[in-house]
């Protein structure tokens, strides 16, 4: 597939140094603060290393030999019409324009480092509903989104999120306001379209008091011989008594790093649930977190995990009991085929001074591949004598009882193993919408198939 | 202070002592029924166990590496408050325990490699963490032959400002076929400043084997000591008899005779 050549509106070139930072904040005609904060950012990512326990899968990144900008638009439009042909033609053939018809109330899709469209159904904004790029938020909703910018995840977090905080572009602003219970999903949607280069988008959602929403997001690239990266921050701000509820299908093609920061903050008796379904890219490192700040806050993460030969899907939970009463959930699915690695990597801790907080996690692991690999490496910490956490993982092959059983019944072996599992992976799929849950089932069918032969 | 005949490294009737390689050799095809002690050293040492050997040792030295032959068993007592370090090379059957009530901080290291077909370990380790004490514990599992078994149970009760570590490492090479493994962990945190942490791994490298782990922190459970109160047993009394339950349960009946003692 062709690439983006010279012939893209804004490209920031190869290589990463202060010019870059200066180039894109200069096509987004940013405050001379935001500029700052990025060139900070620059240098904090410069100065951090990988952590000790990052595993070998990850290739050396050459970040000088990335493309950190490249926009064929700066704002997005409103009307599919008006969208340039090749970028709308792509999002036809996913299938982007019929799912907002059907059932979207808003929909962005994000076309390498800009939005190419975005559209909220009208009924939403007269309720005050926002729903915008980061870029806008910063600048037009500067009261809302400025506490809470770069907060959940700061750029000392880790070197990807500092890499994000220099470089970030895209990525959706959402506010929904006090007591506004939105019925259908918003969803963005994210495509890297140019050869090795990189999709940096920043998301901030805030969902105010009482107030509960959906949101979605599906990642796809066509596939090159060089690296691309993905390196987005996402940060959930979840009021009192609201509910968020995350949904990421990513089916990134297999030349795609895919190393994530997610993190949400739930206030008192707010409701956090990550829906997480990791297909594509040749490596993922993505732990959704949880910070449980307020009394009775409760957050659940459901991770499906699939890596065929030459992946490695490295995948899990992390979450932080901060305040007394809080719960928490962690149901981790994975499943390796050929020779690939799809395990889970989590950390639960209760901090000091909570008080009848409770955790349950599951990870369950599937291997089918005579070279498949798999790891579970949970971190649990606990203080006090009022704490229930509780952990338990398995890890098996399928039952040759079973596939004989379904074989029997006249399904050849690719058809017995991929109906087993869909079983396996069922309970989490249940969680997604129906029309993501009847396209993961047959993702998945693919995928199997395509193992088994 | 357990049971076992206490016995020199040297001029042991059990097997011979190797001063050049620091190496104590149980005679092959033993099968001993009483609990041996060696004396406690701090320099390392080896200890051999032979070809169809069955020997009960109890465990006093601070660094030990035990090589067992294929068909030789042993079952292993550890009691010590200190911090020591255990390797075992293992082609034969190792059935270890510990139980500890700590008197002071202690780190201890321990690393199993299953290295032939039908080796297998069961690992059984209880500690009771008294107030300002730190426990720290390492146990790393290696699989390299088909057919392996490993079992392993910790358990521990943390007092008010104590502290349990574990680190429990299971791996399962490629050629490990038909491997099983299981993990289990379960501590009782009795006070608001006692702090556990727990980080078992699992890494497979092969699909036939089964394979699961668990780790669960709860408080005393207020049902089973209510149980105990009903039946006239004051509150402190009935806190211990559980406490005291929950430690000596994840023992096998080999070391019952041990736990009386101790």
């Amino acid at each position: 597939m062709a690439s983006a050549t010279d012939s893209t509106a804004f490209n920031a070139g190869f290589g990463l140094n202060q010019n870059t930072i200066r180039y894109i904040s200069s096509v987004k005609n940013e405050s001379p603060s935001l500029l700052a904060f990025r060139l900070q950012a620059l240098e904090t990512f410069l100065k951090l290393r990988l952590p000790a326990w990052i595993p070998n899968a990850l290739p050396p990144i050459d970040f000088q030999k990335l493309r950190y900008y490249v926009a064929n638009t700066q704002r997005a439009k409103k009307s599919w019409d008006e969208v340039p042909t090749a970028i709308k033609t792509t999002f036809e053939r996913l299938g982007v324009p019929e799912k907002e018809q059907k059932f979207l109330a808003g929909v962005e899709a994000q076309f390498d480092s800009e939005f190419a469209y975005a559209k909220m159904r009208q009924q939403l904004q007269e309720q005050g509903v926002i729903f915008t790029d980061s870029n806008e938020g910063l600048s037009t909703y500067r009261e809302l989104f400025e506490p809470f910018f770069a907060k959940i995840v700061p750029p000392h977090d880790n070197t990807f999120a500092a890499l994000n905080s220099a470089v970030f572009s895209g990525g959706s602003f959402i506010y929904v306001p006090k007591g506004l219970k939105v019925q259908q999903p918003l969803q963005a949607y994210f495509r890297i379209n140019a050869e090795r280069s990189g999709q940096f988008e920043r998301t901030l959602i805030i969902v105010d008091e009482g107030a509960e929403l959906t949101y979605m997001e599906g990642c796809t690239a066509p596939i090159y011989d060089t690296q691309n990266l993905h390196a987005a921050v996402v940060e959930l701000v979840v009021k009192k008594d609201a509910k968020l509820q995350y949904i990421t299908v990513q089916n990134w093609s297999s030349n795609v790093l895919n190393l994530v920061t997610k993190r949400g903050w739930a206030e008192e008796n707010a409701d956090v649930r990550w829906i997480d379904c990791n297909i594509g890219s040749k490596i993922t490192m993505k732990y959704p977190g949880i910070y449980l700040k307020g009394r009775h806050a409760h957050g659940e993460v459901f991770s499906i995990a699939l890596a065929h030969s030459g992946q490695w899907q490295d995948t899990g939970a992390r979450v932080l009991h901060l305040a007394d009463e809080t719960t928490s959930n962690v149901v981790s699915k994975s499943i390796s085929l050929g020779s690939g690695w799809a395990g889970y990597r989590g950390k639960i801790h209760i901090q000091p001074n909570c008080s009848h907080c409770k955790n349950s996690t599951e990870c369950h692991s599937l291997l089918l591949g005579d070279e498949s690999r798999t790891g579970t490496l949970p971190y649990v910490a606990i203080s006090g004598d009022s704490q229930s956490v509780c952990h338990e993982a398995s890890i098996s092959s399928l039952d040759e009882e079973q596939l004989f059983y379904l074989q029997q019944r006249g399904l050849n072996r690719a058809a017995a193993v991929s109906l087993s599992v869909n079983g396996f992976v069922n309970d989490l799929v249940q969680h997604f919408p129906l029309e993501y849950s009847v396209e993961l089932k047959r993702l998945i069918d693919m995928e199997v198939e395509n193992a088994i032969g | 202070m357990p049971l076992g005949k206490r016995l020199s490294l040297h001029n042991n009737p059990f097997g011979t002592w190797s001063q050049a390689t620091a190496t104590f050799s149980f005679h092959e095809g033993l099968s001993l029924i009483d609990w041996l002690q060696f004396e406690p050293l701090i320099t390392p040492v080896n200890i051999r166990i032979g070809r169809n050997t069955s020997v009960r040792l109890i465990e006093q030295c601070h660094q030990v590496h035990y090589i067992l032959e294929a068909g030789s068993t042993l079952f292993h007592f550890n009691a010590c408050d200190h911090d020591y370090t255990l390797s075992f090379d293992n082609q034969g059957r190792l059935i270890h325990a510990s139980g500890i009530a700590l008197t002071t901080s202690c780190a201890v290291h321990s690393t199993v490699r299953l290295q032939a077909p039908q080796a297998s370990l069961i690992w059984q380790e209880s500690v009771h963490v008294k107030g300002n004490q730190h426990y720290q514990t390492t146990l790393l599992v290696d699989h390299r032959a088909p057919s392996t078994h490993t079992h392993c149970q910790t358990q521990s009760v943390v007092d008010d400002y104590g502290r349990f570590d574990l680190r429990c490492d299971l791996s399962v090479q490629t050629n490990a076929r038909q491997a099983s493994v299981e993990q289990r962990n379960l501590n009782l945190i009795t006070g608001p400043h006692g702090q556990v942490s727990a980080y078992p791994q699992l890494h497979i490298l092969n699909r036939s084997i089964t394979a699961s782990h668990g780790t669960a922190t709860q408080p005393l459970p207020a049902d089973a000591l209510w149980y105990l109160q009903s039946r006239g047993i004051p509150y402190a009394e009935a806190t211990q008899l559980y406490l005291q339950g929950f430690l000596r349960s994840v023992f096998s009946t080999e070391f019952h005779e041990l736990l009386i003692h101790s």
